[in-house]
């Protein structure tokens, strides 16, 4: 069919408005989207087939099904590390919320001087984890550390902290205090958001200071310490540094954590296929607690906009 | 394609180039390349390794303490004697540089040269070690054993589990009994000998040590130093071929197994000569109480030597480490310190002349000895004053070289595998921390370790690539 060149065309154009739209979003979005398969899909698929192959980073991976988990399964050491990691995220957890809490609680006061304070706690948190560990193995050591020089002084015996068996988690527990400054500007901006007439609402009804700290402070804080808490949990789960720089997993295993065990698997015995299954049993057994903790969540947290609708 | 063969075919292309230039009475340039210096008493080298080249390799060591200085005048000597040749020492902490090893032979860029001990077995297996064997052959040094201490060819093949030479051996190492000589002579007690059995140092650690706790007989070194000895006795020709024999001809539950696990139970729980894991731990000096001055004897490496025992403030020496049984002292189990180098290197010619120069040249040789980290295995050099009695060093100082050349097939203390750390670290240390405690006897230590070998072995056989 021949048309006239003066005769108005009907036919719309390709690049219409919505299509120079949706062809700049895709362009803006696109950098974000191939860096995320680039660098989280591609390599998350790639770890899942690592942990299904026996896999030294000499020769070629060979696939072996579910073998690595069924390994991991029957190793003592495993559960030693999975033994190591509970029992430190139990006592850690609930420490750092209520340590760093109390902290800011305190530092939240309308002192003089409580600046300094806040930067003072902060330091440990932009510190290298390496050198604060070196620097506590120093403290700690059994012979010539400081907190045995001290205890010494006072004509006492100082114990092994970190060549005890029976002590040496309990010592790097102990150390994990140090870092609960990284939590105060969080805790601090939640304390402050908290509106003042709730406080003077509760004073006036006569609710003293306990009073106002558990039926103002702690359920307007509650969507923090949910954040906290989950934040902990992931934290305490990926304990690593501590005991790679100060005890290196012993005495007799003592202080093995999970993620250690991991690295060892993956760096010492050059087993990447049991290391990246134990890498997915933790994200899956972290993002289970993860959502355990949000689908309780609502028993306790309060959130303002969620009563308001 | 054959990188040997390649060279082989450039060496007689060069050699056939040279020998018309000759005889067209052309004279050398001045810059033609040289050979590497040939060792002391040999011929002038022929073969492969003779083929100049011109280039950069990139050596990788682990930190050696004092003797990284020896490293470095390796590459120096090397290059005065090979201009054109450059060599790039890179010096990494013990663990890391297996970590970068194994991720670099991932990536197909691993260095050209590593200094080793047997953390590169799985390599070998996988082929990403150059095979040296025709090399080897060519080399009138290399090929004639009667030049070594070690036996080079069994030795390597032992160390790596293949039937192909994929690395040189530049020295070797030996367990070693260290003494305090002020302690002795303060308590009155004879220096330990040669011939002194285990029941002999047992009686003088006893001796030597103070009730409270303030000095130790007998500091018993890591278990790298002395478990190998549960091996000897028993059946296997190497330790490769432990993880292939067990529990069926070779196990821990065995006279020589209970008798070395007696050793750490009678010195730390029954006499309490030796300190307890608990009390040998927080000392910040290198080898620990004995370093101290808190202990009289030490068994330990001889690598020791060199690394800081010469700046000890007291007078001490060394001896061969004391016997299982009066009149018997099997081959010591002398470890060998090799270099290997990568299939995937660029410059193999350059790699080859360069470990050859350490192990096959007396000047390389000389300057392993002055590390003094490693034993040197060139026969004549081995024995020269010049590493027999440096001047920082004991009267016994010898005794490294006399433990290395006692006859016997070189034993590396766990058997080879392909994951080499894993059954130490998981296992045997444990065990023999549990023992030292006091929280195992002997009897039991060696029945766990057969139980727990059981199953850990199979494994290993199972996941073990075909020997090439």
């Amino acid at each position: 069919m021949q048309t006239s060149l003066n005769e108005p065309t009907t036919r719309k154009p390709w690049l219409t408005l919505r299509r120079r739209e949706a062809i700049a979003c895709a362009l803006f979005i696109a950098p974000a989207v191939i860096g995320f398969v680039l660098f989280w899909v591609t390599p998350l698929a790639v770890s899942a087939y690592i942990s299904l192959t026996d896999y030294a980073l000499a020769g070629t991976p060979r696939f072996v099904g579910l073998e690595n988990y069924q390994r991991l399964f029957a190793d003592r050491l495993f559960w030693q590390a999975v033994r190591v990691t509970l029992t430190y995220a139990l006592i850690v957890v609930p420490m750092w919320i209520i340590s760093s809490l109390t902290l800011a609680l305190i530092m939240n006061q309308k002192l003089r001087g409580v600046a300094a304070f806040r930067t003072v706690y902060y330091l440990p948190a932009v510190l290298s984890g390496v050198a604060t560990a070196m620097l506590w193995a120093w403290l700690f050591n059994y012979r010539s550390g400081l907190l045995n020089g001290l205890l010494s002084s006072l004509g006492l015996q100082g114990p092994n902290w970190l060549g005890d068996k029976n002590i040496a988690l309990f010592s790097i527990i102990l150390m994990s205090l140090w870092t609960m400054g990284w939590y105060l500007p969080i805790w601090l901006s939640g304390l402050q958001g908290i509106p003042t007439e709730l406080y003077e609402a509760a004073e006036m009804d006569g609710a003293n200071a306990w009073q106002r700290l558990f039926n103002v402070t702690l359920p307007m804080l509650s969507p923090v310490i949910l954040y906290n808490l989950v934040i902990n949990i992931i934290f305490a789960t990926q304990l690593f540094t501590e005991p790679m720089m100060m005890t290196g997993g012993g005495p007799q295993f003592a202080t093995l954590s999970y993620v250690l065990y991991l690295y060892d698997n993956a760096f010492s015995y050059l087993k990447m296929g049991q290391a990246t299954a134990m890498a997915w049993l933790l994200f899956l057994f972290t993002l289970a607690l993860s959502a355990l903790v949000f689908k309780l969540s609502p028993l306790w947290v309060y959130v303002e906009s969620e009563r308001r609708g | 394609m054959n990188r040997s063969k390649l060279s082989r075919r450039d060496f007689l292309k060069i050699g056939a180039a040279a020998g018309a230039m000759t005889l067209a009475g052309c004279a050398a340039p001045a810059a033609a390349p040289q050979q590497p210096a040939p060792a002391a008493g040999t011929e002038a080298t022929t073969g492969p390794a003779a083929v100049p080249a011109a280039g950069e390799i990139e050596y990788f060591t682990y930190d050696l303490g004092p003797a990284n200085q020896s490293r470095e005048e390796m590459r120096d000597a090397f290059q005065a004697a090979n201009p054109g040749a450059k060599v790039k020492v890179t010096v990494l902490p013990y663990d890391e540089m297996w970590q970068k090893v194994a991720a670099l032979m991932a990536a197909g860029q691993p260095p050209d040269v590593m200094y080793g001990d047997f953390s590169l077995v799985r390599n070998a297996l996988e082929g990403q070690l150059l095979d040296l064997t025709d090399y080897m052959k060519a080399d009138p040094v290399l090929s004639d054993p009667n030049q070594f201490t070690v036996n080079m060819q069994d030795d390597i093949q032992a160390k790596y589990g293949t039937s192909k030479i994929v690395a040189l051996i530049m020295g070797t190492w030996v367990p070693i009994l260290y003494y305090n000589k002020d302690m002795f002579d303060a308590a009155g007690v004879a220096y330990p000998t040669e011939d002194w059995t285990w029941e002999d140092a047992r009686e003088a650690a006893r001796k030597l040590t103070k009730d409270d706790r303030s000095q130790f007989g007998m500091q018993l070194g890591t278990t790298f130093d002395n478990v190998g000895w549960m091996w000897w006795g028993q059946k296997p020709d190497n330790f490769w071929a432990i993880p292939q024999a067990f529990p069926e001809t070779c196990n821990f539950n065995n006279p020589t197994g209970i008798g070395v696990m007696q050793v750490y139970y009678d010195l730390t729980h029954v006499d309490k000569s030796a300190p307890t894991p608990d009390e040998a731990s927080g000392y910040s000096n290198y080898a620990g109480p004995f370093g101290a001055g808190k202990a009289a004897m030490y068994s330990g490496g001889d690598w020791d030597a060199g690394w800081s025992f010469r700046e000890l403030p007291f007078k001490w020496d060394m001896t061969l480490t004391p016997k299982m049984r009066k009149d018997y002292r099997p081959a010591l189990n002398t470890m060998v310190a090799t270099n290997t180098i990568a299939s995937a290197t660029k410059n193999p010619d350059i790699a080859w002349n360069f470990i050859r120069f350490i192990t096959a040249t007396e000047e390389g040789q000389k300057l392993v000895g002055k590390g003094a980290y490693e034993t040197p295995v060139l026969k004549g050099v081995a024995e020269s004053d010049e590493v027999l009695k440096p001047e920082w060093a004991p009267a016994g100082y010898g005794a490294r070289v006399k433990a290395a050349s006692l006859p016997g097939p070189m034993f590396t203390p766990y058997p080879l595998n392909i994951n080499l750390w894993e059954f130490p670290s998981k296992f045997l240390d444990p065990t023999v921390d549990n023992v030292r405690r006091g929280e195992m006897t002997p009897e039991q230590a060696v029945e766990y370790l057969d139980k727990e070998g059981k199953p850990y072995f199979e494994q290993q056989r199972k996941d073990t690539p075909p020997i090439p």
